[in-house]
């Protein structure tokens, strides 16, 4: 569905990405993890076309991104991380944009603008960024693109705004889209994303599925000395010392996104092991 | 669907650009119909009165600067990189969004500017003629007073040769064209860097005719057109004129005439496909 081959991409002469390569299918949300600055958001930019590569290819559902070809702008949703929208009422909102998308459904956008708690008369002049936001959110997953870029979509929303947003994000996958989530707030992402994508220092740092990690590997919290010392990854807490283990016996346990992300900057060597043996 | 074109779009990018201008635009309108007629009651109180040869400087100078400042803003959206995302993602052609612009940018604008005119004209003449008739009479003059017409802004009765308005007109299309382009190039302050850019191209071409070109001619000067060069002559001969074809004289002329505006509109296009947010 998204295929990066090769990308090389620079402002100016300040290097972004030399030779990055991914591919993305349809029916994942996929998370895009890194520090800021190592080109989540530019990534996304190159695949909705708004960037173009310096070297390499590019292709969504089989669109050159950088020609902006209506079909291939009707198919791919960017939510960005600042965003506009025109001040005009919902209604008028849909009226004039939504035609823009085939697969648009009036139905879909109600509900997801209702489990958000947005006003639907309300004009766009009279609400709040988080308001705003979701609205495009709503918008972005109504128009039933096959995919759908967003770029820290979390960042401005409350605590109930952001359980709205996973609850709506859960209900919003089908087999045919693909959704790419780039965020640095990893605790958003829990139990939403099924495929965990790494960038760093425009490389790609690790690249598994939710379910080969937990799988390969175990998060737990222990007191026991040799546990720390054995450890993937640990770090001490309140409750004990929070530990990345080898699952070696497949046991369930619950993925932290946060811990894995931070074991993964620091070693990556031994993590990525874990999964190439 | 057409890629390139489709009409069905196009009207949908309209509408959409209505729906999110149409506050903009009409207090743009107001705006435009209070400063003339604020000028016009200037021109009645201290100046000669609204006389043909006040009119017609007020449409054209008020139609160069209201029209190079609205092309100017024409494509402000992509200087902001909100806006331009939003533009850009749009599922329509480029050529669709470009045609949009000129429409309301060229079209509308011109329409209704004329419109303005012709609508707070009239009143503000009659007033102006009723002021001067009472004042002649005041002043004790008796002779027949004649009050100031209507001026046509499509044509000039005192022009010799090529019409004086027409002439203007065209002139106004390519300069604003020139803004439009301008405003796609230039990410800030786009009015006054495509001021500058259009004085330095004009001083560039000067230069070149003369410093590079009348240096590079025998002896002589430009006589009538282009293409017409009388040699100097310092014997008793007459001097004799070196003229190229008539077709080549018509041809640039009709260049200069038709040529810049449709060449700056499609330059805006190919730049807008290139342009990257």
């Amino acid at each position: 569905m998204i295929s990066v081959s090769n990308l090389h991409f620079a402002y100016k002469r300040k290097p972004v990405f030399t030779g990055l390569s991914l591919q993305l299918q349809p029916g994942h949300i996929y998370g895009l993890l890194g520090k800021n600055g190592t080109g989540k958001s530019t990534l996304l930019r190159n695949i909705s076309g708004l960037l173009f590569p310096k070297q390499g290819k590019i292709e969504v559902l089989g669109f050159n991104p950088t020609k902006r070809q209506p079909a291939f702008l009707e198919e791919v949703f960017m939510v960005p991380e600042e965003f506009y929208l025109p001040n005009v009422k919902m209604d008028e909102l849909l009226k004039y944009q939504a035609k823009f998308y085939p697969k648009f459904s009036t139905e879909q956008f109600n509900r997801y603008v209702k489990e958000f708690d947005i006003p639907k008369d309300a004009n766009m002049q009279e609400m709040s960024y988080g308001q705003k936001k979701k609205v495009l959110i709503s918008f972005g997953l109504a128009s039933n693109a096959s995919v759908l870029l967003m770029d820290e979509p979390t960042n401005g929303l409350d605590i109930m705004s952001k359980s709205q947003f996973r609850k709506v994000m859960a209900g919003a996958l089908d087999e045919n889209k693909c959704i790419v989530i780039s965020t640095h707030q990893v605790k958003d992402l829990e139990n939403l994303i099924d495929r965990i994508t790494i960038i760093d220092e425009g490389r790609i740092l690790f690249d598994q599925t939710t379910e080969n990690i937990t799988r390969k590997l175990s998060f737990r919290i222990s007191f026991e000395g040799d546990d720390v010392t054995n450890a993937l990854y640990s770090e001490s807490s309140l409750k004990g010392n929070a530990i990345i283990e080898l699952n070696t016996y497949e046991e369930d346990s619950k993925l932290d996104l946060e811990m894995l992300y931070k074991a993964i900057v620091t070693n990556k060597d031994k993590i990525n092991a874990v999964f190439n043996s | 669907m057409n890629q390139s074109f489709s009409i069905n779009r196009w009207g949908l990018l309209m509408g959409k650009h209505w729906s999110e201008n149409r506050k903009k635009y009409t207090l743009g309108i107001i705006a435009m119909a209070a400063l003339m007629l604020l000028w016009y009651g200037f021109m009645i109180i201290v100046g000669p009165g609204v006389e043909e040869d006040v009119q017609g400087p007020t449409y054209f100078v008020g139609l160069f600067v209201i029209g190079c400042i609205y092309a100017s803003l024409l494509f402000a959206d992509l200087a902001d990189k909100p806006k331009g995302i939003s533009y850009l993602s749009v599922p329509a052609s480029h050529i669709e969004k470009v045609l949009c612009n000129l429409f309301f940018g060229v079209v509308i604008f011109f329409v209704v500017y004329l419109a303005i005119f012709y609508i707070t004209t009239p009143p503000m003449l009659a007033l102006s003629n009723a002021v001067r008739e009472a004042r002649a009479k005041a002043d004790g003059n008796n002779f027949p007073f004649i009050k100031s017409q209507l001026v046509n802004v499509f044509h000039f009765s005192r022009s010799e040769g090529e019409d004086l308005f027409y002439m203007l007109h065209l002139g106004f299309f390519a300069v604003q064209a020139s803004f439009i382009l301008g405003s796609v190039y230039f990410t800030r302050f786009s009015f006054i860097k495509t001021v500058i850019a259009v004085l330095l191209v004009w001083l560039f071409l000067f230069l070149f005719v003369a410093k590079v070109l009348v240096p590079m001619m025998p002896d002589g000067t430009h006589l009538n057109g282009f293409t017409n060069w009388s040699l100097m002559n310092n014997s008793e001969e007459p001097n004799k004129l070196v003229m190229l074809p008539k077709w080549v004289d018509t041809t640039i002329i009709t260049l200069f005439k038709f040529g810049f505006a449709p060449l700056f509109w499609v330059v805006t296009y190919f730049r807008l496909k290139e342009k990257e947010i």
